[in-house]
């Protein structure tokens, strides 16, 4: 166990049922912080929400508290770190893990339209960046010390064909972070980026749909997503929200301090940095 | 804490009194592990530590074991294995930290002696390859899996002047660690390298009396290394060997297990890839 007690968490985008933010949510929960949680609104799409999750963190004996806003929204994202405040007095640490659903974007270049290109941008880059400017400005106020974790990709390492907004988007969530890792060290706020492969969460399912070659069903494109991620695997399986979430614990512990800047991909030895 | 109980590690070149090793061994058995620590000999010339780490792990109430002998040879390293086995049971995680001293093999390549190079490589290359290979067909054998941790440097991702022979041996140890990755996949045995920075050991001492030009004194040229990696560092210190012994410990432990094949970067927030 990472001993989180007495930390205060913000998770973003933590409303998926499948999802990587719920599992990091409640793995943070797990070790002993308390949580706030966030999404868009509730219950989008049929995610079985947030109120879900903070139930099930609750049943875990933690308090955990849920948080509607628009990460790429400035004054939604500010009063998003007010409430978590005035409920818990502090935030310790910041998983920025909200991203653009999967969508339009996932088209060759010449193709791209500027408005699904615009989308993925304003919620994996801007929104990484309002969350981390509002926590930032939280945390030296209150004289440093916290932990920042953003979720890249490996996609954020490793360009891919019909996802350059989205690889544009987590190759800068790379950027930035060891940006903020520079200016936040002598404040003794750690900041790290973790670039997990290809997870079995509801984001596979609007990948599929969108990637299918024509004449393929999305089901179908879905297995075959899911084979090859297993065969390029050394560890011959598909990454699980629990391995992310597991790594997200040893960040978010005082025990990763060293490695400031880092960005762990957590990919089960596809791409090997 | 990540707990370690029932698990047993074998760190070599661990007999350095303020060596990384020695750190990694001792946090391991602070985790619960049982843990053999090997050095090239006993009583070597100011390296009497060997024995000082077998009490203080021991003081931890773990089992230990010290065995000697020279991990580029491949008869005395059967025998080392087969000395951990025997009296702890098993091996679950393997630590190559061994490492040629510094010596006459920091000088500008145009310079440097073949025998000079040979040594670092027979040490660092050769006598990493040959644990890998006893540790992998141990692991194998016992069918549960397992941790490789291949101890690299910052310098194993970036070349400096002066360090080729040891630069070679380090890049060439992460190219060994991505491979065995590839191929300890399928039976759940992760491998992985860790790359310091500067980290305050013995081997900094030694470095400062190798490196120092005629006109300044050791003491003083130790100071402006330290001095230049406090600079270039985000946190403004230089490593620790208790940092590196955090991370090797994560990598030990199951939040790390879809981690395979990475080299993970503790320095403070440098070169940060």
């Amino acid at each position: 166990m990472y001993n989180l007690k007495g930390k205060v968490a913000l998770v973003t985008g933590a409303a998926g049922a499948a999802g990587l933010g719920r599992a990091i949510a409640l793995r943070l929960a797990k070790e002993g912080a308390d949580l706030v949680v966030n999404d868009l609104h509730e219950d989008e799409g049929g995610r079985s929400g947030l109120a879900q999750l903070v139930r099930d963190i609750e049943s875990q004996g933690g308090p955990a508290l849920a948080v509607y806003a628009d990460v790429s929204k400035a004054d939604q994202v500010e009063r998003m770190v007010e409430e978590a405040l005035e409920r818990f007095g502090r935030i310790d640490i910041l998983v920025n893990n909200a991203g653009a659903p999967a969508g339009a974007d996932r088209v060759p270049v010449v193709e791209l339209e500027e408005a699904a290109f615009d989308l993925v941008l304003a919620v994996n880059l801007k929104g990484t960046f309002l969350c981390c400017r509002a926590v930032a400005r939280h945390m030296l106020q209150r004289g440093g010390d916290g932990t920042i974790i953003n979720i890249s990709s490996t996609s954020g390492k490793h360009g891919v064909a019909r996802f350059a907004a989205y690889c544009a988007s987590k190759f800068a969530v790379r950027g930035f972070t060891q940006s903020l890792a520079r200016e936040l060290a002598p404040h003794q706020i750690t900041v790290y980026a973790i670039c997990p492969g290809l997870i079995a969460s509801e984001r596979i399912d609007d990948m599929a749909t969108v990637l299918a070659p024509p004449g393929v069903a999305a089901a179908d494109h879905r297995e075959h997503m899911i084979a090859a991620a297993i065969q390029n695997s050394a560890m011959g399986r598909m990454t699980e929200q629990h391995d992310i979430a597991n790594v997200a614990a040893f960040l978010a512990s005082d025990q990763s301090d060293f490695m400031t800047g880092a960005s762990l991909t957590v990919d089960g030895g596809i791409h090997m940095e | 804490m990540v707990e370690l109980h029932g698990k047993v590690a074998f760190v070599t070149g661990a007999a350095g009194r303020k060596g990384i090793g020695r750190a990694i061994a001792v946090r391991l058995a602070e985790r619960g592990a049982s843990v053999a620590v090997n050095d090239l000999r006993p009583s070597e010339s100011r390296r009497q530590g060997l024995e000082d780490v077998l009490s203080e792990i021991e003081g931890l109430g773990a089992r230990s074991l010290a065995v000697y002998g020279d991990i580029a040879d491949g008869a005395q390293v059967e025998r080392m294995f087969a000395q951990v086995v025997n009296h702890l049971g098993q091996l679950d995680i393997m630590v190559n930290n061994a490492a040629a001293p510094s010596g006459p093999d920091r000088v500008p390549l145009v310079d440097l002696q073949e025998e000079h190079f040979d040594r670092v490589q027979r040490v660092n290359v050769r006598g990493t390859y040959l644990c890998c290979r006893a540790a992998a067909r141990q692991m194998l054998a016992q069918g549960e899996g397992g941790r490789i941790i291949n101890i690299s440097s910052v310098i194993g991702k970036h070349g400096v002047a002066l360090y080729a022979a040891y630069a070679a041996s380090k890049f060439a140890i992460r190219g060994l660690t991505q491979s065995l990755a590839h191929e300890l996949g399928p039976d759940n045995i992760t491998v992985n390298a860790i790359c310091p920075g500067l980290t305050e050991s013995e081997r900094v001492d030694d470095l400062a009396h190798q490196l120092h030009p005629s006109n300044i004194a050791t003491g003083v040229f130790r100071k402006e290394i330290f001095e230049r990696a406090i600079r270039e560092s985000s946190l403004k210190r230089v490593g620790k060997t208790s940092d590196i012994a955090d991370a090797a410990a994560f990598l030990a432990s199951d939040y790390a297990s879809y981690i395979t094949g990475q080299s993970l970067v503790v320095d403070g927030g440098h070169i940060m890839d």
